[in-house]
């Protein structure tokens, strides 16, 4: 039934951007609305998960099972919590991180290791011209981070570890890792909120 | 109070916790509405991340993408969670979680041995779903309540009906408008103090309005809606 009605969107208010509309529109089985929210997000979700994955043949497995999850479970977006991408890229992170501590947990420990060992963050590639500005907005976000913060949340968000692998890592005592990541996080939601995004 | 649990809502947000942590987190989000904000908006943050990590797939995964899906449904909403949720909250923040569920479907029932106009017992909702051209448009919102328009242009009438309606914030009014062709809104009726089952004729031309919305208000008189719309019901 609802495929008869491509759903008239009427005057939208405030706040209500496109991505939430497509994920609504998903949720009454528009397949259309679909395609238009794989166009919209597709190289911020295929980009981290490759990220964090590293390897490309599992970062298009994984990008289709966040896109088979979020087409399915597109009910269940509230936007009353968050915001309709965050909402995307939470499930595309945590289905990349699952991805690759269940690789080690199969026992490719080395193999994946060997692809995990890479400066991430900042070097970041850019092949995506039009968020190139808003990248440029949160690499200046990322630099109120100390130093030791930007690594903190750079090795848990891209690279996918836990915070007592990080605190392993970095070589800070266990236990402060995750008020690492925390702090940096703070800062740059407060940077990127200061700013106006 | 060894190690304060809070501490953890940054690496949660990023997924940095094991299995076991994660559990334990997740119970404690249960009851601290100050971590599970913090989550939030860690995790907005978070999202910008990926801009840095932007890359181009493969074409071949739209392609794939698109056929995988078209092979399941999205779930149903999950009503039973829905209505466990904060209601008040949900009008508030309401507008970007109103979900339209339905629209523009006719659900005229010809019933030729029923002439509408030899009924006048029949209120106005019940002459309108008789109708060849009535149209039903129904908006769902988070915690369960569901507001519907119901119209005809062949009759000139509309109707909102409510269900299951949190209240109206304290000293405040639910307004309908009907939004004329021009864009204009006009006042169609407050709505019940108790609006949360309630059936209301709107007043106005309903033949031409090309919508209707329902905002808050504190005058419920007022002649212009002063406030974003709550719920948009578009009849286009
Ligand atoms: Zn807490």
């Amino acid at each position: 039934m609802s495929h008869l009605t491509s759903v008239p969107s009427g005057p939208e208010p405030e706040g209500t951007d496109l991505a939430t509309e497509l994920l609504r529109r998903c949720a009454r089985d528009d397949d259309v609305a679909f395609a238009q929210l794989y166009d919209l997000t597709a190289p911020r979700v295929f980009g981290l998960v490759r990220r964090v994955v590293r390897d490309p043949g599992q970062a298009e497995e994984v990008t289709q099972e966040v896109y088979l999850e979020l087409w399915r479970h597109a009910s269940r977006f509230d936007a009353g919590r968050s915001s309709a991408l965050a909402w995307v890229f939470t499930i595309a992170h945590r289905r990349a991180v699952d991805r690759v501590r269940s690789a080690e947990a199969a026992g490719k420990r080395d193999v994946v290791y060997g692809h995990r060992h890479r400066e991430v963050a900042h070097d970041a590639t850019s092949e995506v011209v039009q968020d190139r500005w808003e990248a440029r907005r949160v690499r200046a976000a990322l630099e109120t981070l100390t130093p030791i913060q930007r690594k903190a949340v750079d090795l848990a968000f891209f690279g996918g570890y836990t915070h007592s692998e990080i605190a392993v890592m970095l070589d800070i005592p266990l236990g402060t890792a995750k008020t690492r990541v925390r702090d940096g996080l703070i800062r740059l939601r407060d940077a990127l909120g200061a700013e106006g995004s | 109070m060894t190690d304060d649990i809070h501490s953890l809502s940054g690496a949660y947000a990023v997924d940095a916790l094991t299995d076991a942590e994660r559990a334990a987190f997740e119970e404690h989000l249960e009851h601290c509405a100050a971590c599970r904000d913090e989550v939030d908006s860690l995790r907005e943050a978070a999202a910008d991340l990926s801009l840095l990590s932007a890359e181009e797939p493969p074409a071949s995964l739209r392609h794939d993408v698109l056929r995988r899906v078209s092979t399941v449904r999205p779930e149903p909403p999950r009503l039973a969670d829905r209505r466990a949720r904060r209601r008040t909250r949900t009008w508030l923040a309401g507008v970007a979680a109103a979900a339209v569920v339905a629209a523009g479907v006719g659900v005229g029932v010809t019933q030729p041995w029923q002439d509408t106009s030899q009924a006048p017992q029949l209120t106005v909702a019940e002459r309108i779903e008789r109708a060849d051209d009535a149209q039903r448009i129904s908006v769902s919102f988070d915690d369960g309540s569901v507001a519907t328009v119901l119209r005809s242009e062949s009759l000139n009438r509309a109707v909102i009906e409510t269900s299951d309606m949190a209240p109206p914030p304290e000293g405040q009014h639910y307004v309908v408008w009907l939004q004329e062709p021009d864009g204009q809104m006009h006042h169609a009726g407050a709505m019940p103090a108790d609006a949360s089952d309630a059936s209301m004729p709107l007043k106005g031309d309903a033949a031409a309005a090309i919508g209707a919305g329902i905002t808050i208000e504190s005058d419920p008189q007022t002649p212009e809606p002063t406030s974003e719309p709550v719920a948009l019901f578009s009849f286009t």
